[in-house]
């Protein structure tokens, strides 16, 4: 019957799209593993301005973007950005969607566990954000409030440490933003973060500096000569001023040496 | 009781009632007949407001009725009607159906309501089809679940619209001797049907309609035995070779 | 993909904040439901009425809400009209799914009020009711049980799209699942489990409409 063969065929072509998409990493004369031999494919979510942040044409631009770019380049290999919502990311990585990502993951021994990081590209910090008019200042005014964080992100931690009524949100923008309309006490995010958003007008301030903290970029476990080439190519962007150049585009400072 | 004096209507461009007169007296059974199309159904749905009149005058104990004014709810009160598919309600027992009425229109309290209804099943012989709901009754009987829902509201005249038409012959009977019971107990009665037999036998007067029109107004006697006009004879030629 | 025991594992670790959770989607689509009928009885009755500028204000409220996606309807509930009026998380979820529920509701009454014989409307009235009783005693119980199969449909629908009270950071059953997904890199066992808690909770659903259908239909057409 001409109707069970054009089901049957049917059905095989969604098979071999499924088959495709799980195609093997191709692997590269130093050992390294790479999705595309000619491409390095980096995650980033898109909604962590200025560090990634979506353009009208929909790519992606910022500080995280034009690094990931960076080492694309400095590896001899074509940049390809690939937008993941941010709790995503590090499964994301691990499971072969992306090669890396270059996303302002803080280190943790949590992440650890499970992907591999590079040496730190930039140094910053959680901070809490309030309203203008809030009374709370510092973490011991946190007890008891509602903080607002971004699914996945080690402010959530941060903050349950100080409270236990957290919302997450998809986004530290969302979180912002709501915060910035009237809800919830506090926000926790990196101090740039809120400080960007601060200043395309969002209602909120910023109260203390929590802590400090190396963000780095994320590789899957697995491929150790990968992680080695990223990591000789963000060397050398620090030693020839890039990392630097870029840093101070976006934050008029450089973050991404140590600070004393 | 009920006068009605040139009385139009039309549905559209359809001309279907054209400058009716017709009184019926207190105690009164009139039927009325004609073929379909005649209007003789509108005519009925006419005299408790179910279909506006387009002119006229409706007098109804001496008072004219104008439904723009009027409470209309509480003539229907007074006038009950009988309809061809019976129209129970399906999601209450026949009890239910009967109380209904009496219960949320005049405020009538439960046990009395109750109380009533069972005299009026005893009446039309379903007394033990009270707790039934109506799916389960045959067409006779759902008919005279209908009469006994009507008559509970106590009218003073009462409507029946081809009361037996939907209904299979051999369960017409025990409607029609409801309907002349209810004749012999002296109520105002607007019966439009088709069965000649019941005319004959239980009407006071016969108006016959054709075309939106009363052709003929007589007693049942005059009617039957010596019709007036020429359309008269021919309808009651043909309606008695069947 | 986990294994069966891992999945079950976690799936026992997990009952208490799953269930709390539960308890909120429950809460959301119940206040959605009993809203979205109300809502929905009204526009159907304005469809009906037979007074054109009601059935406009009916077309426009059904074309608004179907014409845009519930999750829209949710942000702006929650964050467009907070410049105005602050609405807690709860009730703009809540608001936005019953005015969702409303429309395609209204619809569906409508036809099943339309579907109730005209005859019935006759005979009420005949007796002396008012149309207002009327509707109220004898078409609308009849235009329910008729209405109730595509009801139940929505109501389930209705259970499913409160998963977008996510968006809005309420710790319902799908929010707490990507949760703990990401927080535990393992977003797959937690999705799955979660489709084990809508799958119950669907169940149950369907269950008590059937229930319901069977008792209203004691009377039988």
């Amino acid at each position: 019957m001409l109707w069970n063969k054009k089901i049957l065929l049917f059905f095989s072509l969604i098979g071999l799209c499924f088959l495709s998409a799980c195609a093997e990493k191709e692997k590269l004369a130093d050992g390294s593993e790479l999705i595309n031999k000619n491409q390095f494919v980096f995650a980033a979510s898109g909604e962590f301005k200025p560090f990634s942040y979506i353009n009208d044409d929909l790519t992606m631009s910022g500080f995280d973007i034009e690094v990931g770019e960076a080492i694309a380049k400095e590896m001899g290999l074509k940049p390809v950005q690939k937008r993941i919502k941010f709790k995503g990311i590090v499964e994301g990585v691990k499971t072969g969607r992306a090669d890396a990502a270059v996303a302002s993951h803080t280190i943790n021994p949590q992440r650890s566990k499970h992907v591999a990081f590079t040496t730190p590209y930039y140094y910053s910090g959680p901070q809490i954000f309030t309203r203008p008019d809030s009374k709370i200042k510092t973490v011991k005014d946190l007890k008891g409030k509602e903080v607002a964080v971004a699914k996945g992100s080690t402010y959530a931690d941060t903050a349950s440490q100080y409270t236990n009524k957290i919302k997450t949100y998809d986004s530290d923008i969302t979180a912002l933003q709501a915060l910035s309309g009237g809800r919830h006490d506090a926000v926790i995010t990196d101090f740039v973060t809120g400080k960007s958003a601060a200043q395309e007008g969002f209602e909120i301030k910023a109260q203390q500096l929590i802590s400090r903290s190396e963000q780095a970029i994320v590789l899957p476990k697995d491929n150790p000569k990968l992680l080695k080439r990223v990591n000789q190519s963000l060397e050398k962007l620090r030693e020839d001023g890039t990392l630097t150049r870029i840093s101070m585009k976006y934050f008029g400072e450089d973050i991404t040496s140590k600070p004393e | 009781m009920i006068r009605i004096n040139h009385l139009n209507k039309s549905f559209g461009d359809l001309h279907v009632l054209k400058n009716i007169d017709l009184t019926v007296y207190e105690s009164d059974v009139v039927c009325l007949i004609g073929s379909s199309g005649s209007g003789k159904s509108t005519l009925l749905r006419c005299l408790n407001f179910l279909e506006k009149k387009d002119n006229g005058n409706i007098i109804i104990e001496g008072i004219e009725v104008n439904p723009r004014t009027d409470n209309l709810n509480k003539i229907r009160e007074k006038v009950g009607m009988v309809f061809q598919n019976f129209n129970l309600f399906p999601h209450k027992t026949v009890l239910e159906n009967i109380i209904e009425a009496p219960m949320m229109v005049k405020g009538v309290d439960k046990e009395k309501a109750i109380f009533k209804a069972k005299q009026l099943l005893q009446k039309v012989d379903l007394e033990d089809k009270a707790d039934v709901y109506p799916s389960k009754l045959s067409g006779g009987q759902k008919q005279r679940v209908a009469i006994a829902r009507a008559l509970a509201m106590e009218p003073d005249i009462m409507l029946f619209d081809e009361p037996t038409s939907a209904l299979d012959p051999e369960l017409v009977g025990e409607v029609l001797t409801t309907m002349k019971d209810l004749a012999e107990e002296g109520m105002t009665m607007v019966v439009v049907t088709h069965e000649m037999g019941f005319a004959k036998e239980v009407a006071d007067r016969i108006a016959y309609m054709h075309d939106g029109k009363i052709i003929e107004h007589a007693t049942s006697e005059q009617f039957f035995n010596h019709p007036k006009e020429e359309r008269t004879r021919e309808f009651l030629k043909a309606t008695m070779l069947k | 993909m986990p294994s069966f025991s891992h999945f079950f594992n976690i799936l026992t670790e997990t009952k208490g904040v799953f269930l709390k959770a539960m308890l909120l989607t429950l809460e959301l689509t119940a206040v959605s439901i009993i809203l979205g009928i109300v809502i929905g009885l009204i526009f159907a009755l304005l469809k009906n009425s037979k007074i054109k500028v009601l059935e406009l204000i009916s077309d426009a409220y059904v074309y608004l809400v179907r014409g845009t996606p519930l999750i829209v309807q949710i942000f702006i509930l929650y964050f467009g009209i907070s410049g105005i009026f602050l609405l807690p998380d709860f009730w703009a979820a809540s608001i936005a799914l019953a005015l969702h529920n409303g429309a395609y509701i209204s619809e569906i009454l409508r036809g099943a009020i339309q579907a109730v014989d005209k005859g019935q409307l006759e005979a009420g009235r005949s007796l002396g009711m008012t149309k207002a009783l009327t509707l109220r005693r004898i078409i609308l119980p009849q235009a329910f049980r008729r209405a109730l199969p595509p009801l139940g449909n929505q109501f389930i629908i209705s259970l499913k799209d409160s998963s977008l009270a996510a968006f809005i950071s309420m710790n319902e059953l799908f929010n707490v699942a990507t949760t703990l997904g990401s927080n535990n890199f393992d977003e797959m066992t937690y999705l799955l489990i979660v489709a084990v808690y809508y799958l119950l909770l669907v169940a149950l659903l369907t269950f008590i409409v059937n229930r319901i259908e069977l008792k209203l239909a004691v009377s039988d057409r």
